[in-house]
């Protein structure tokens, strides 16, 4: 199953996440950066880059797991 | 008696201070570039004190309610984001400002670092050149604090300026100051209901209600076009069943922060503003209807001051090309964020010549509250491009250490608003994080000169880099080689 990632979780708009992602799949709204899911190539980048740790990814189940909870 | 009058002139006589301490590093102010500066030097074993003319640490952070901690989230910063997390007092992009200064008090304390709240820095000590101590006052009276390294993280550049640095300040063309702000907060407020509306998508919906407003009466005059930001204080509904934001859209313009006069005026105009604003809000925006206005900042909102003139001054043209430095210490991802000085709204785009033409430069695109002389569609980059040319900008913005190093006097550094940089530069190196960041980098600095004892302008830079990276700073790194894997 592919992994979903969503930023839902302290995005300190650093834009780290814009400039690592090779499909140029991040855009701010409402003052937060966001990934559009129709570009996302679900590399993954962005998640392991994020700054705040602010990026959450879906497992086989599809329950989120934020990355600042997993060690 | 220390002051007379004679023959009309009003003399004050010369007197011996006591003085409070000898230390290795001396931060003035506790904003947070002064707590990253203050916490990185006691970390490295300096004997460390901080003074905070206020009451508590945080500064705008705390006190003036901006309640955003943007940016770069690493080392000292992210530290602390983490111990905020740990009492569910951050999230989203949000804080909650009363256990950030808890956080910021318990991290500073538990360091071991000397700390004084209270207290004013209003003279520099110095001996040939070189910088020996601060002159400071409270309750107590005027008092000398020694230290063999100094911070200037005042914000506005105080000891720099007092000690002689040569300062910048305002915008080049016309002296102005960036507009500045008093933060309010209001409680009773149905996030979720806001949330649901159109108004909660984007700013132009805000942009289009206060014209409504102002047309039918509703707002008495025009204070903002936009709404700067609104922030949803995290950790409230546990506790009262309606949630807390915080916002910023109370703004005085052609100010003078440097002149208490001029911040009285800025004050008093914020709260009376801030009450225009919630009655406005509770009336026309969904979600607000039981709102109620808890407090304003009791710290102003001040963008701008004073810049000192470092050993080398950050170009506007730097900053949109996310110039990179081989003395690099801090990133920022932000844009031109320069809040209108004189009219409503704020201007994300600098003037610049690039290659013999006048181009109207932003980092991120169409942005902001006003669009260049010739319309949104002559915006450029920081190479010239326009059009469908345009591209934002690729990396984020580096500031090197020779921007927080004063080019005149030794023993000195800066971090924080009035790192050396011109107008329109500073303005995006301006966020909360960044400030933190930055004051890591010069406390760090200011524990290896002393460690080497040499001045902090002369010391190996690659060996702070070194530290800071090990110290988890972000200065390219990670996020350069992350960016080169995406990119594989």
């Amino acid at each position: 199953m592919r992994k979903t990632y969503v930023i839902d979780r302290g995005c300190t708009l650093c834009d780290a996440c814009f400039w690592a992602c090779p499909e140029k799949a991040i855009y701010e709204s409402g003052g937060c950066c966001h990934i559009d899911q129709e570009k996302c190539s679900h590399c993954g980048v962005c998640y392991k880059g994020c700054a705040s740790e602010a990026i959450s990814v879906t497992k086989a189940e599809g329950t989120l797991t934020h990355k600042g909870e997993r060690s | 008696m220390s002051t007379t009058v004679t023959e009309g002139r009003i003399i004050e006589t010369a007197r011996e201070l006591s003085c409070i301490g000898e230390y290795d590093v001396l931060v003035i102010g506790g904003g947070m570039a002064g707590f990253g500066a203050a916490l990185a030097a006691q970390r490295m074993g300096c004997r460390t004190l901080l003074v905070e003319r206020e009451s508590s640490l945080g500064g705008l952070a705390t006190i003036g309610l901006v309640n955003i901690p943007l940016d770069f989230a690493a080392g000292i910063s992210k530290e602390m984001l983490a111990n905020l997390d740990a009492v569910n007092g951050h999230w989203h992009r949000n804080s909650d400002p009363e256990k950030h200064k808890l956080i910021l008090d318990r991290m500073i304390s538990g360091s071991g670092c000397d700390l004084l709240l209270v207290s004013h820095a209003v003279d520099a000590i110095v001996e040939h050149g070189v910088l020996r101590g601060v002159v400071i006052e409270s309750k107590t009276g005027r008092e000398a604090v020694l230290a063999k390294r100094v911070i200037d993280a005042s914000g506005d550049a105080d000891v720099a300026y007092f000690a002689g640095c040569e300062v910048m300040k305002g915008r080049a063309s016309d002296g102005k100051h960036q507009a500045c702000s008093v933060e309010f907060r209001l409680g009773g407020v149905d996030w979720d209901k806001y949330n649901s509306t159109e108004l909660k998508k984007d700013d132009p919906q805000w942009v289009k209600l206060i014209e409504r407003s102002v047309a039918s009466g509703d707002m008495p005059y025009m204070i903002d076009n936009h709404l700067n930001w609104v922030t949803h204080v995290p950790g409230r509904p546990e506790h009262c069943g309606m949630d807390e934001i915080s916002m910023c859209f109370a703004h005085s313009r052609n100010c003078k922060p440097l002149e208490a006069r001029d911040l009285t005026r800025m004050y008093l105009e914020g709260r009376e503003q801030s009450d225009i604003l919630w009655r406005f809000i509770k009336k026309c925006v969904p979600g607000f209807e039981r709102s109620y206005l808890i407090d304003t900042g009791t710290l102003l909102g001040v963008r701008e001051s004073r810049r000192v003139v470092g050993e080398y001054v950050l170009t506007t043209l730097d900053f949109a090309r996310a110039q990179t430095f081989d003395d690099t210490v801090c990133l920022t991802g932000h844009h031109y964020d320069l809040h209108n000085p004189d009219g409503p709204g704020n201007i994300k785009w600098a003037e610049l010549v690039i290659d013999g033409k006048t181009r109207y430069v932003s980092t991120h695109g169409k942005s902001g509250s006003w669009p260049p002389p010739g319309g949104w569609d002559v915006i450029s980059d920081g190479f010239g491009r326009t059009g469908d040319a345009f591209q934002r900008k690729a990396m984020p913005s580096s500031i090197p250490y020779r921007c927080l190093v004063p080019a005149k006097i030794d023993n000195l550094l800066v971090a924080g608003r009035c790192l050396s940089t011109e107008f329109m530069a500073q303005a995006g190196c301006r966020l909360v994080l960044t400030c933190c960041n930055m004051g890591q980098a010069v406390g760090t600095a200011a524990a290896i000169s002393l460690q080497q004892n040499i001045a902090p302008r002369k010391i190996d830079v690659k060996e702070l880099q070194t530290r800071l990276i090990a110290d988890g700073c972000e200065l390219g790194q990670s996020h350069f080689q992350q960016m080169m894997k995406g990119r594989a």
